[in-house]
Parts: structure tokens; sequence; C-alpha cells
């Protein structure tokens, strides 16, 4: 049931981190990839850009997507996401350091599946990211 | 014996005596014949008498009356003779007549008036005087002598009639009559003198001024007495008299009395009290100075247009605004000339129609003072008609209103002037509004930015710190892993801060949206929520029941966040922390809640600086803080309108205060 993990995250460091927090996840068997901004990840799921010519129907099993992000910001891509047949029904969980009510809200509008937030507490963090990867990668039930 | 000599002396004593007897007899003869020519003469003289006479004898019956007694009852001389008295006599006039008989027969003479019925009925009026006859001791009757009195008493009952009258009269004039000889004494007053005077006329008469008044007084009436009778002639004085109500003023007329030959005998007075009408003059004549000076003062004057006479009056002050002579304005279409030409047609237009509508004509204009000057003057008009509705008489005020309208002028350039500036400072302000909604917009976005981009190298810190301590422990001795520890105890408080100020700037600049917040609810669940993240701390929370306050909830949260937080904290090293929330009292309209804790309180002389933002008591080893949460709440109990204080007493525990509106529960 292993599948591919779409972290779109514009900073190396935290990607660096989120990655470190994905460890368990990995070894469950599952692939990170990474998009470092908006264009690239929209790339990655349409076969566009770099991607050109990849098998599109391999769909990410959840995309876990910062909102503040280089060329299109996070808003951006989930509505682009969300307007495509193609990639309509991909789980997104917004990953960000965001609390405010106005970035909450905005995201469940335009199709966000959750909402949670990069804790400064590295432990939590790890925490917050197993329980993600151990719902939507293990018990939540997809479309696809 | 007799002898011869006697008889010789009788013989010649005979002849004497017979000579005598001759010489008597011739005497008598002689006596005899003048006695008849006597009595000729006194019945020629009686009969011819202007005087009657009546004779009567004992039994009061007439025995002789002449022609002219006749005459006066309208009888003959025969009808009369052996009538009685008392047949010329009604039954009054028996009566009195009676007794005079009787007074008659004790002979005594008496001059009486009398009364007689004539033959024809009439009354004859006489004066008689009767002497008794007496002969030989007794008494035989009476003689009288009449003389018609009936127009001598007609005269005087006329006199005395016109005396009554005239009295009568001055009696009841509403003036004061008296009259007083030459040398002051009253002779006459009338009912009202004594009245005035509160003396009885018999009092009066015959005494002068200075013997009845006050010295003041007669003084004034004696030297306008001598003034009249000096210029003998009718004079008019003003004079004083005292009374019970204060002076009095007369109007006295007084003028000297002539007799028959034209000389003064004494000198009238007709005085008429006048202080009545003098007060009313004084008061009219005040009355007109008080109108005056309004007008004056007010600058306003008044005319009125008697249509049917055309006569055009107008007060002074008319004159002094329109600066003209009496003589310039001497009718309607004066005063209008000196009206503007450029306004004349509107003040003429106006007092037509109120000569058409019977409105009050109201209108402001320019004049033309005589000096040439310009005035605004506001002018208004009325119609006064007679029954059918004909206009009978124009009346109306002219006011100087050049003043008021050029201060009017004035206000309203200063008032447009104001209402420019307020128009162009609340463009600014609307300007500076957008500007500061802008700046409010840009903060927020710094802001955010801000904390987002501390926070997210402060998460990458902690991240890496951690990613080193797991990693490569084995390659750290104590100390190295000692400072990575505080490394993130610092990156924690570091995030703390972050979230605390962004906190103080929502607070800062978010609406305060009110409603009715119930604080006991949200104390609850704060208390509960701490008891959880830290299940290990013994505590007792006391939250009284039922509190509630006006104002807005995310707030009102904040607050008591943070004071039951602080309550929290500053108890966590004591046994048997106590942690009370509740109402502690009502100030100026508002309720007084209060936290109060038996934790480590804190010396009063801090009370104001811990409000302070970034004001810490303690360390952070002793009780980790930003200090910006007592500053945070602080700022919204101000933003609610309330105000927030603190005592505290070191090592006992504190109590923090905070007013709010009473909320509608």
């Amino acid at each position: 049931m292993a599948g591919t993990i779409l972290l779109v995250e514009d900073s190396p460091e935290a990607v660096e981190l989120t990655r470190n927090a994905l460890e368990e996840c990995s070894l469950a068997g599952n692939s990170v990839t990474v998009a470092y901004d908006g264009q690239d990840a929209i790339d990655y799921l349409f076969g566009t850009g770099r991607y050109k010519g990849r098998n599109t129907a391999d769909l990410p099993k959840v995309v876990l997507l910062d909102l503040r992000l280089p060329k299109l910001d996070g808003f951006e891509v989930l509505a682009k996401i969300r307007s495509d047949s193609l990639t309509r029904l991909v789980p997104v969980v917004i990953l960000t350091v965001s609390k405010l009510k106005e970035d909450i809200r905005r995201s469940y509008e335009l199709g966000a599946n959750s909402y949670l937030i990069k804790v400064l507490d590295y432990d939590e963090y790890q925490n917050t990211i197993n329980a993600a990867c151990a719902y939507w990668l293990g018990i939540n039930q997809r479309a696809y | 014996m007799r002898t011869k000599d006697e008889i010789g002396h009788l013989a010649s004593s005979f002849n004497g005596m017979a000579q005598s007897i001759l010489e008597r007899q011739r005497e008598l003869v002689s006596s005899q014949k003048s006695l008849a020519e006597s009595e000729l003469r006194y019945r020629t003289l009686i009969e011819n008498l202007q005087e009657g006479i009546w004779v009567i004898d004992e039994s009061a019956v007439t025995t002789y009356v002449n022609p002219k007694t006749a005459e006066m009852l309208g009888y003959t001389v025969n009808e009369m003779m052996g009538k009685s008295l008392f047949d010329f006599k009604d039954e009054e006039g028996a009566k009195l007549l009676e007794q005079r008989l009787e007074l008659s027969r004790s002979g005594v003479k008496q001059f009486v008036d009398a009364e007689f019925f004539k033959k024809d009925g009439s009354r004859i009026y006489v004066s008689v005087s009767a002497a008794p006859l007496i002969e030989s001791g007794g008494y035989k009757g009476a003689i009288a002598g009449i003389v018609d009195i009936t127009e001598r008493r007609k005269a005087e009952e006329a006199l005395r009639e016109s005396q009554e009258r005239f009295r009568a009269i001055l009696d009841n004039m509403g003036n004061i009559v008296y009259l007083k000889d030459l040398e002051g004494r009253h002779i006459f007053v009338n009912r009202l003198f004594e009245v005035v005077s509160r003396r009885a006329k018999n009092e009066v008469y015959g005494k002068t001024a200075s013997e009845l008044f006050t010295e003041e007084a007669s003084k004034e009436f004696d030297e306008n007495d001598r003034e009249v009778l000096k210029h003998d002639r009718p004079m008019e004085f003003e004079e004083s008299f005292p009374l019970e109500d204060g002076v009095h003023t007369y109007i006295s007329i007084k003028f000297p009395l002539k007799d028959t030959r034209g000389k003064t005998y004494a000198l009238c007075g007709v005085s008429t009290d006048i202080t009545n009408l003098k007060k009313t003059e004084e008061a009219l004549k005040k009355s007109e100075h008080s109108l005056r000076e309004a007008q004056r003062i007010a600058h306003i004057g008044n005319w009125e247009w008697d249509m049917d006479k055309t006569f055009f009056y107008k007060s002074d002050e008319v004159l002094r605004i329109f600066g003209r002579k009496d003589a310039d304005i001497e009718s309607l279409a004066d005063y209008l000339n000196a009206v503007h030409p450029d306004d004349r047609e509107k003040v003429i237009m106006s007092s037509r129609k109120a000569l058409e509508t019977e409105q009050t004509c109201s209108v402001d204009a320019r004049i033309i003072r005589g000096d040439g000057a310009e005035r605004i003057v506001h002018m208004q008009g009325e119609v006064a008609r007679d029954a059918s509705g004909k206009p009978m008489r124009m009346a109306g005020i002219v006011q100087d209103i050049t003043e008021r309208k050029q201060a009017e002028d004035e206000l309203k350039k200063l008032y447009r002037e104001l209402e420019r500036r307020v128009e162009e400072r609340t463009l600014e302000l609307k300007r500076a509004n957008e500007d500061l909604a802008a700046a409010k917009t840009e903060i927020e976005t710094f802001t955010y930015s801000v904390a987002h981009d501390l926070r997210s190298p402060l998460r990458l810190i902690d991240g890496f710190t951690i990613l080193l301590l797991k990693k490569q422990r084995e390659r750290l001795d104590r100390d190295g892993q000692d400072h990575l520890e505080r490394i993130r105890a610092s990156v924690k408080r570091m995030g703390q801060l972050i979230d605390d100020l962004m906190n103080f700037s929502f607070v800062i600049r978010a609406e305060v949206v009110t409603g009715t917040v119930d604080l006991s609810a949200i104390a609850m669940v704060i208390a509960t929520d701490l008891e959880k993240a830290d299940p290990e701390k013994k505590s007792n929370f006391i939250i009284d029941g039922g509190l509630s306050a006006s104002g807005d909830e995310k707030f009102l949260r904040m607050v008591l966040e943070n004071l039951l937080g602080n309550a929290w904290k500053f108890t966590s090293k004591k046994t048997g922390p106590v942690i009370e929330f509740r109402k502690c009292g009502e100030e100026a309209g508002m309720d007084v809640f209060c936290v109060k804790d038996n934790g480590i309180g804190f010396d009063m002389a801090n009370a104001d600086r811990i409000f302070q933002p970034f004001q810490r008591l303690h360390s952070q080893d002793e009780f980790p803080g930003t200090g910006i949460g007592l500053a945070t709440v602080k700022h919204i109990v101000q933003r609610h309108g309330g105000r927030v204080w603190a005592e505290g007493t070191t090592g006992e525990g504190a109590v923090f205060y905070f007013t709010l509106k009473t909320g509608k529960s």
C-alpha cells in the first residue's frame, strides 16, 4: 500500500527537517517527492516542465502543501488541484507555520482536506507528522 | 254860723263859678269842634293808610277794619265787619290764634307774623303788631296794624331754597370748596372740605388756615390767597396737602368774591385732588421715557399713519435711525423716499401686500440717511381696519440692523470658512483614515511576516538541535548536550515571545465586538485546561457562578487566560494553592472583578510597573514569561472602558482587579 508523498516546501532546511520527521513514514515504504515551489508542484502533478512525460495517472497519496511558496503560492496550487478532474480527488494537507484564522478558512474553502501547523517544538512536530502519515497514508480511504 | 260876708263871698264865688262855667262851656264847644275836626283827620288818615288796621272786641269779633285790610283779604269793609277773627283761620292757625289772644288778654303787646285765608281761599302772610284795648281795668279787645309780607316771605323762601340748592350742589361736588373772609377766616366750606380736613364746618368757621392745618400747608395756602387778593383775579395753583396715605396734590382755583359795589369781601377756592392724575401722568411720563430709551437702545423706532387725516407720527428714534429732522419726514411718502432707490420697490410692494391681504409686512431694506450714509433696517408694518374692513391706519416699526446684519454676514462668512475647513479636514481625515487603514494592513502583513519569518528559522534551529541531540548524541559530552538544551529553551522562549507579541498587536488593532460574555464559563474552561496541562499540580480554583460582563468574548477570554494563567504560574511553588475568580464590588456603574491567588505575591512598589510591556519581576529560571501578558490585559480592559490594578504582598499572594460594564443577562 506504499505510495508517494508530494511535499511542497521551498526551504531546503525545512524539507530536511520534514524528511527527518517523515523517517518513520518512509520506513513504512512510502517515498517522498519534493517540489520546491508552487509551479514545480503543478509540473509534477500534470507532467509538465521538468516532469514532462511523467505518468500523471500515478497520483501521490497525499500532498503536504505549504502556503508561502515562490512562483505559485499554496492557495493557487490548491485551487489548481481542485479545479482539474485529474487531481481534484487527491487529499491535500496544508502544512504551514500560519495560525491565521483567515488562512485556515480560505484553505478549507478551496478544498483542503486537513490543516496542520508546523509547531516550533520539533518533538511536537514529529508527533504531528507521524499522526498525519498514519492517517492519510494508513487508515484513510482514498477515491483512487 | 254863716255871715254876710259869707253870703257876699258865696255870691262872688257863684259869679265866679258862673263865669267859669261859661268859659268852660265856650272851651268845651271849642274843644268839641276841634275833636270832631281831629277825628275826621284821623279817620281820613286811617282809611288812607297803606297799612291795615284791624280792631276786634273781647270776643275777637271784628269791630273795625280799614279799607286796606279789606283789600288785603279780598273783602269789602262791610263784609268783614262782625266776622270773627277765627273765620280767617284754618284749624292749625286757630290754635295759634287762641294762644295769641290769651297773651293779648293778659295785656301783652305782640309783633308776630301771621297767616290768613283770603276770601278767594288763598293765603296771605302778614306782619302783625297788636295792642290789647284795656278800659276801666277790663279787656275790651285789641287793635292791630297789619302789613302784607307775602312777597317778602316768598323772596325769603326762594333765597333759602336757593341757598340750600347751592349747598347741596357744593356738598356733592368732587371738589373742595371754601370761602374765606379777607382776614383768611373760613366762612363757608363744603362737605368734602369737612371730610378731607376731618373737621366739622362748625369747627372750621371763623378759623384761619394756620389754625387748622400744618404750618407748611397753611403757609402755602396763605401765600396763594394773598396772590389772588393782590392781583384781584382768578388764579390757579398746585397745592399740597398731607393726608393719611401721604401728601396729596391739588389744583386750586382761587378767585375774589365781590359785593354789589364791586368791592372784594371774600376769597373763594375750589380745589381738585389730582394725586392719582399726577401719578398716572408721572407713570405715563416714565413709560414714555422708558419707551424712548428702549427705542434708543434697541434702535427701534415706531410710526403711525392715519390714512384719514394723512397724519404721520414717528418716534424720535425713527428720526435718529434715518438721521433726519422732524420736518423731513411728514408723510409715508417721505418715509419711503428715505429708502435706498434699489430697495424702495421691495418696501412698497410689501406695504401694498399688507394693505391688500391683512398680512404683516416685514422687509429688510437699505436706507439713505440725511448725511448720505447707508444703513440696513428691518421694517415691519400692520394695517388697522374699521368694521367694514376699510384700512384706517397703518402702524409699523423700523429697526436699525446694520450691525446685526454685518455680524450675521461676518458669521455667515465665518461659517462658510468653517464649513470649508471642516470639509478640508474631513477630506484630510478621510485620506488619513485610508492611509491608516493601508498602514494597518501593512502592519498586519508586516507583523505576520515578521512572526512567520522569525518563527520559521526558530523551528529549524529547534529541529536541527533535536536532530543533533538524537543523531550525534554519542559524539557530544554532557556540556555539549546541556548547551543544546539551552538553545532549545531559548528557542521556545523566543517562540512564546513572538506569539505574545502577535497577540498584543492583535489586541491593539482588532475591533471590539460587544456582547454579553459569560465570564464564569470561560474561567471554568481555562481552569480545566490549566489543570489538564499540569495534572501533577494540586490546585483549588474557586470560581463564582453567573459572572458576566459586556464586552468582546475573544478579548475577555485573553484577559482571563492571562490572569488565571499568571495565578497558576505564581502558585506553582506553593503547597495548597488557591485561585479565586469573583465579583468584588462595583465602581462608577461598572462591575469590579478580581482574580486572587495565594502565590508568591509582589511588592506594592511595583504595582504599576507590572502592567508595562516587558516588565518582569522574576527571572526566567524562577518563572518563565515574556512580560507581555499584563500589558495585554491592561490594554484590553482599557479598550472596554474599564481600568485594571493590582494589590499584592510579597510571599502572600496577589489580587488583580479589573472593571467591566455589566452584561445584559
